[in-house]
């Protein structure tokens, strides 16, 4: 599809609302766009019965157009080329890393009169809870499949490169995020050629900076076709501009995958590796109690670790120990009882979201390290929180 | 006699000291493949250098022999790699997820898939085959597991979720024997970017606690307290069930 074929409609998202009422507005495509104030208010349910009623009026055919003032909407008429955003989506939401890769597709899309494409994959039953125009988006592509409900990486590859095809994207960005944009990123680079850049901390000018060689060096070149954004440490964009988000008809696809979902396994948690674990209970040189740390992990419950003094003592097994020369953590929250918090110990935690120092020297990096640190000896706070965590299980 | 599924091995770096050593992932491969196969239906490829320090880490996996595709200094591996694999047809290639040194990208797995026309599957961390292909379980977020099948040929990537492969036995990594497959040259092509030093780069911090109750180490409290204020950190982060 070509941007003048969809060239002569004009979309304002607020008269658009008001035409929706009175089913008098023409939609190309089903509308992805949700009321501002269910956006700001922050607690859209997945699937929105008025949100599904408003796409029904939407769709209606009717016999006008509209054409309306952009108002305080950015509005690309004629682009230049096309920036292809494929989001991650949170239960129907942009997460925060796509808006900070929204923000990069905005980059490289302004870089030359460029308009940003959104492309949605959803299953039957599924919707955009979010406004994507005030995201910053210029166009939607929305592309309904059955196979989109299930673990599906390989569909889900093909139909974004069906859509990069349809509009000619010069560049698609995605969050480089594990299980999802990481991989649907390469598989997209895979099937497109044209380059990849993954780590991306950097941009300007449509020149990227990504890290390689594991963190050691990076890389300053042309912007590739396919752009992954490291978004822990991407600079998020200061103002966003809104959008028309004008919805641009899905290409044709017929989606095959050798992949089939057989769903979600049940999993003992005491048996999953260390590095997946979300919670970590971790002993240093400072713990002594060992009775008291086992009873605390079991009662909260939480993955046990330790650092290499603790394992090299043989106190917890080798696959136990967290850093450098053991296993890399991305827990939610970690733990520290007396660890001191060395540069191969750290190295270990630095995927963790949170730390939580228990340590009885106020100057240890740990406690500089920890969103939480409590100056204290380990061996009296360890039973008196397996106490607490026990008493509030059973007060429920 | 044909090896029906191909290890792809790297050297790997201990991420702060910088020693050379194989690369954790690579070799969490390799113990899996040893477990589906056996060590005689098992082919391991390096394409690089047969001298590098830590392919004989491999070896001392219980492996007799290794096959190294020679491909000099900066040349990318993967060309070398693609037409000796072609050649090959295994059923099944695993591979770590990504290098610990070098580009580092991630993208060969992909690339090879693509060009063989095999499905790729990440984060795998256990593999079985099956009457109609492959029956795996794969890492999921939030600490699970999600079994899928596979039709045709697989490339397969282990990650983190991947079981903590056993050392390297000294005596068998000598014995081992690395042999040298010639293939076609491939020339290392022209670098277009600027390489430099890595800047240190700050992760962005998720409004972390502190910040948000802008308050230091918590000094001379009952352990009580202490106790409650754990607790509170968690469940406010919904990890207290
Ligand atoms: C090549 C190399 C690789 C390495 N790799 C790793 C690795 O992967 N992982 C790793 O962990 N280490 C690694 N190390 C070792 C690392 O340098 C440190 O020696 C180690 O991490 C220290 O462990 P620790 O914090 O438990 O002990 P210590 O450094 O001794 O710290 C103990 C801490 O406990 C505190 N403490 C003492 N008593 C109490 C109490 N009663 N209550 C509360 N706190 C108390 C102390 O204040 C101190 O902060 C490596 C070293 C080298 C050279």
């Amino acid at each position: 599809m070509s941007e003048h074929q969809d060239g002569i409609r004009r979309r304002n998202p607020r008269r658009e609302r008001d035409g929706r009422r009175t089913s008098s507005v023409v939609e190309p495509a089903p509308s992805v766009q949700a009321a501002q104030s269910e956006a700001a208010a922050g607690a859209a349910p997945r699937i929105d019965p008025r949100l599904r009623r408003r796409e029904r009026q939407a769709a209606e055919p009717a016999s006008t157009g509209v054409s309306v003032r952009a108002g305080d909407v950015t509005r690309i008429d004629q682009s230049s080329h096309y920036v292809l955003m494929v989001p991650d989506l949170e239960r129907g939401r942009l997460s925060p890393a796509d808006r900070i890769t929204l923000g990069a597709a905005r980059m490289l899309a302004d870089a030359d009169g460029g308009a940003v494409v959104l492309a949605l994959m959803l299953a039957s039953d599924e919707m955009l809870a979010d406004d994507a125009g005030r995201a910053g988006v210029d166009r939607v592509v929305e592309l309904r499949d059955a196979a989109f409900a299930a673990y599906d990486p390989q569909a889900r590859a093909a139909a974004a490169v069906a859509i990069a095809e349809m509009i000619s994207a010069r560049h698609i960005v995605l969050s480089e995020t594990r299980s999802q944009g990481g991989d649907l990123a390469r598989r997209i680079a895979a099937a497109l050629g044209g380059g990849l850049a993954v780590g991306v901390v950097r941009m300007t000018n449509a020149s990227v900076t990504s890290v390689i060689d594991a963190g050691r060096r990076e890389a300053i070149g042309p912007a590739p076709r396919v752009v992954a954004i490291d978004t822990a440490i991407f600079p998020a964009a200061s103002a966003i501009q809104a959008r028309e988000a004008r919805p641009l008809a899905p290409p044709p696809v017929t989606l095959r995958s050798a992949i089939r979902d057989e769903g979600l396994v049940p999993m003992d948690p005491r048996t999953l590796p260390l590095a997946e674990a979300e919670l970590v209970l971790s002993a240093g040189d400072g713990v002594t109690d060992w009775d008291a740390f086992h009873a605390l992990a079991a009662a909260l419950p939480a993955a046990e670790a330790g650092s290499r003094v603790v394992c090299d003592a043989g106190h917890l097994p080798r696959s136990r120990q967290v850093g450098a020369s053991g296993t890399i953590v991305s827990a939610q929250c970690y733990i520290a009882a007396g660890i001191s918090g060395s540069p191969q110990h750290l190295h270990g935690i630095a995927d963790c979201r949170t730390v939580i120092a228990v340590n009885t020297d106020l100057h240890a990096a740990m406690v500089a390290r920890a969103e939480l640190a409590i100056i204290a000896d380990a061996q009296a706070v360890m039973p008196a929180l397996t106490k607490l965590v026990e008493e509030r299980r059973h007060a429920r | 006699m044909p090896a029906n599924v191909t290890v792809l091995v790297s050297i790997g770096r201990n991420p702060v000291s910088g020693r050379v050593r194989r690369a954790a992932a690579d070799a969490s491969a390799l113990a899996l493949a040893l477990r589906i196969a056996g060590k005689e239906a098992v082919e391991v490829v390096h394409a690089g250098d047969a001298a590098a320090p830590g392919l004989r880490d491999y070896l001392g996996m219980g492996l007799p022999r290794l096959t190294v595709l020679p491909v000099s200094g900066n040349a990318n591996p993967a060309p070398a790699l693609l037409g000796y694999l072609r050649h090959r047809r295994p059923a099944l290639i695993l591979t770590g997820e990504r290098a610990e040194a070098g580009e580092a990208s991630g993208f060969l797995p992909y690339w090879l898939a693509g060009e063989l026309a095999a499905t790729l599957l990440p984060e795998v961390v256990d593999l079985r085959m099956e009457a109609e292909g492959w029956g795996a379980i794969l890492a999921a977020p939030g600490g699970r597991r999600r079994r899928v099948c596979v039709a045709g040929s697989l490339v397969a990537t282990m990650g983190r979720g991947a079981t903590v492969a056993p050392l390297a036995a000294y005596g068998q990594a000598r014995r081992g024997e690395i042999i040298c497959e010639q293939t076609d040259t491939f020339a290392a092509a022209a670098e277009s970017r600027v390489i430099k030093p890595a800047r240190p780069r700050p992760k962005r911090l998720v409004a972390t606690v502190a910040a948000q109750a802008g308050r230091g180490p918590q000094v001379g409290v009952a352990p009580e307290e202490a106790a409650r204020m754990i607790a509170d950190f968690l469940a406010g982060r919904g990890l207290l069930v």
